[in-house]
């Protein structure tokens, strides 16, 4: 009976409907393909740039479709097809692969932690913006100094800077209101809010019934720019730096270190004031600060579109504790507009950049939210600190910028993140080893890569 | 006789045991309540995606959480498919799938059964050559694949997604043709008696009694390709080329997720998974007795 179902005809049928399925397989991208409008001039006339960026949300793809659009019919000679990809490290391999290919963007978002500067520079990934910057003399006053600095190695500027992020405490209004606490202020220059302050409050916050813990004062984020922060806020570093800047060995043994990380470790398992890392992977990050189980977490600014939806939730941010450190430090730096060194179209993706660093393009990035402008005219505008939607002290994001901490720059400074700081930084997060002991075991461990990532 | 006439000891005996009946009952009744409990299990997460589906974005968050939204809104479902051009991806994901489920079906049942069935000088030599290429981790060749098919200008196409399909797959040949090895030699012999060529055996003979295993290519290569989501995100550029896989991730933005836009988008998305396992998961279970590993 089977026999009789599959014929030799029937096979040969099959096989001819696979084929001319394959063939309408190759007709299907051709109808994609770019063309000219209807009719009109032939589309090689036009110079079409790739313009690649991450999804950050709905509204960030919305305006860069719009900018693509209104640069395009502002530019008859310029098509800018827009590809937007998921965020993450979905868009770092694309991005990577894109490069390996010898196919880069001709515009792109930068992410300098994954790319250290140093290493664009030594490999000419990126196209050099300073002729341009001349010739046009393109007024960059208005960006924060630091964050165009980000983008510049060797005297040369590779990109220019779309964001500006830093790491803010974020905490819930009313659980703080029925302590009877001070919120944490939101002058970064204050000096009465410390780490033994913030401890107290912490602990204040924390609730048990039993040995249940139902409530916890802060949320340990363990990513590696807020866990920064409190080492620059100690007077502490990542990495020791030389005159040039670039990274040259790792900082983490060194005693303020040292005893920041350890106020970390000792915040989960001595006070008891934050879920250890396997509580947090059971019951959810930056959810338990959302349903209120948890009064303060440190975060970006990306943070804030997530819990403006969230009915009934009250919340603030304001400036994280200042340790033994002279000032405050955030670790941050953002990220660029950058096009790749092979594109074809140089002149067409400068004029491209220029309108995408434009003070309209900012406003239409902070209309979509999860950002902190680069531009001070944007991060001071009313549109940023919007005062009819929270937080309240939205200020403190843009004050925050003047305290980043670049992230070190070390031509191999991915993979010893990768290999030796997150892998040891999880001994510290688990209880396995004190802090000096990871601290140690980081500069052991990572000297070499140190020494081979200088340039 | 007397002792047989005396009913009350037997009596008394069967009201402290069960009857074989209810014995029987009673397991029954145990084994579906076990299964019943399983079925609760495995179901909570479809439930849960059902149930975030159709709440607010501020509910989504709220704690204790909530089991059925305080305002069911079905236009979620509305929204899902209008925020990514949800049709345009799935008719996309439809193509390269059933394609490439075309493309392996007779690529590997080809190359499945030559090295079954056929008599050839290095066969297993060969053989081996190919199952020494499942060592080989896809990423260590994928710029390479990313250059040759940007020189051919198939970048932004379903070519790169579609057309390796035609050239089988290692693990999926080594299981056809182990199926091929189990079938009677008499019967190829018997059909080249009657003058059936190698290509007659194959698909006069083989073929028709190999609809088990064929079936078991189709279900895996059809969950395979329907949530590829690496060569998809490499090989295609244009919002308008994507599958849903990728579709779905830009839900997820860099810091904060949609959540119920996505779980409505992936439920849809799931229905045809859903749909084709309800049809054949006779042979999907025969499938991983076959195979001895879960799909």
């Amino acid at each position: 009976m089977q026999q009789e179902k599959l014929t030799r005809r029937a096979f040969l049928r099959s096989s001819a409907a696979a084929a001319a399925a394959l063939g309408l397989a190759a007709c299907a991208p051709a109808q994609v393909a770019p063309s000219g409008e209807g009719g009109e001039a032939p589309a090689a006339e036009a110079a079409t740039l790739i313009f690649v960026c991450d999804t950050i949300n709905e509204g960030h793809v919305k305006a860069r479709d719009k900018w693509a659009t209104e640069f395009s019919e502002a530019n008859p000679g310029i098509v800018v097809e827009h590809q937007p990809v998921p965020a993450g490290p979905d868009y770092t391999t694309k991005i990577q692969t894109l490069f390996a290919a010898g196919t880069p963007p001709d515009m792109y978002r930068y992410l300098q932690e994954n790319t250290p500067i140093i290493t664009v520079d030594a490999k000419q990934m990126h196209m050099q913006l300073d002729d341009y910057i001349a010739r046009d003399s393109y007024d960059l006053t208005d960006f924060r100094p630091d964050a165009v600095e980000l983008y510049r190695w060797n005297g040369k500027t590779y990109a220019l800077p779309r964001d500006y992020g830093n790491q803010n405490l974020y905490y819930n209004v009313d659980l703080l209101e029925a302590e009877g606490l001070e919120p944490p202020p939101p002058d970064w220059n204050d000096t009465d809010f410390t780490f033994e302050v913030f401890l107290d409050m912490v602990q204040r916050l924390t609730k048990k019934e039993g040995d249940r813990t139902t409530q916890w004062g802060f949320l340990v984020n363990r990513g590696q720019r807020p866990y920064a922060s409190w080492l620059y806020s100690n007077g502490g570093a990542l990495v020791h730096k030389n005159e040039q800047g670039v990274a040259t060995e790792s900082a983490m043994a060194d005693p303020a270190t040292v005893e920041a990380m350890q106020f970390l470790q000792d915040l989960m398992y001595t006070h008891e004031v934050s879920p250890r890392p396997d509580l947090e992977s059971e019951l959810g990050g930056v959810e338990l600060f959302a349903t209120g189980r948890v009064a303060i977490m440190l975060t970006n600014p990306s943070d804030v579109n997530r819990f403006r939806v969230i009915e009934a939730f009250t919340w603030d941010v304001g400036t994280i504790p200042l340790g033994k450190a002279e000032r405050r430090g955030t670790g941050g730096g953002g990220t660029g507009w950058a096009t790749g060194a092979a594109t074809n179209h140089p002149d067409e993706a400068w004029a491209f950049m220029q309108h995408i660093c434009s003070a309209q393009a900012q406003l239409d990035e902070v209309a979509a939210g999860a950002t902190t402008p680069s531009r001070v005219s944007v991060v001071t505008s009313d549109a940023f600190l919007n005062p009819d939607l929270p937080p309240a002290h939205a200020a403190a994001f843009a004050q925050a910028q003047e305290f980043v901490v670049r992230d070190p720059v070390n031509i191999n400074w991915p993979e010893i993140t990768q290999r030796i700081y997150n892998p040891a930084m999880d001994l510290l997060w688990s209880g396995a080893a004190d802090a000096a002991t990871v601290g140690q075991k980081i500069v052991e461990e990572s000297a070499e890569l140190f020494a081979a990532g200088m340039g | 006789m007397a002792t047989i006439e005396q009913p009350l000891p037997t009596v008394a005996k069967s009201d402290s045991r069960l009857t074989f009946r209810q014995r029987t009952a009673l397991r029954h009744t145990l084994i579906h309540l076990f299964l019943i409990a399983g079925v609760v299990v495995m179901f909570i997460p479809l439930a849960w995606t059902l149930s975030t589906s159709l709440k607010s974005p501020g509910e989504v968050y709220l704690f204790p959480p909530t089991w059925i939204p305080k305002e069911i809104l079905w236009s979620n479902y509305a929204k899902a498919v209008t925020a990514i051009p949800f049709f345009r991806y799935l008719w996309n994901t439809s193509y390269i799938t059933l394609v490439s489920i075309a493309g392996k079906v007779i690529s590997i049942t080809l190359v499945a059964f030559s090295f079954a069935r056929l008599n050839w000088r290095g066969r297993d030599a060969v053989f081996l050559l190919m199952l020494s290429t499942m060592m080989l981790p896809p990423h260590i060749t994928l710029i390479p694949q990313f250059i040759l098919f940007k020189y051919w200008g198939w970048i932004d196409t379903f070519w790169p997604l579609i057309v390796p399909t035609f050239f089988g797959g290692p693990w999926l040949t080594f299981l056809v043709r182990q199926y091929f090895m189990t079938l009677p030699r008499e019967l190829d012999d018997a059909a080249r008696i009657d003058g059936c060529s190698s290509f007659g055996v194959y698909s006069r003979i083989i073929m028709p009694m190999a609809k088990p295993a064929i079936l078991i290519v189709i279900i895996y290569v059809f969950n395979g390709t329907w949530n590829e989501f690496l060569l998809p995100l490499i090989f295609l550029h244009s919002p308008s080329n994507f599958t849903l896989a990728l579709g779905l991730r830009m839900f997820q933005g860099e810091s904060s997720t949609s959540w119920n836009l996505l779980m409505a988008a992936s439920l849809l998305t799931m229905l045809p998974v859903i749909i084709l396992f309800f049809f054949s998961q006779r042979h999907f279970i025969q499938g991983i007795v076959f195979t001895g590993v879960k799909a």
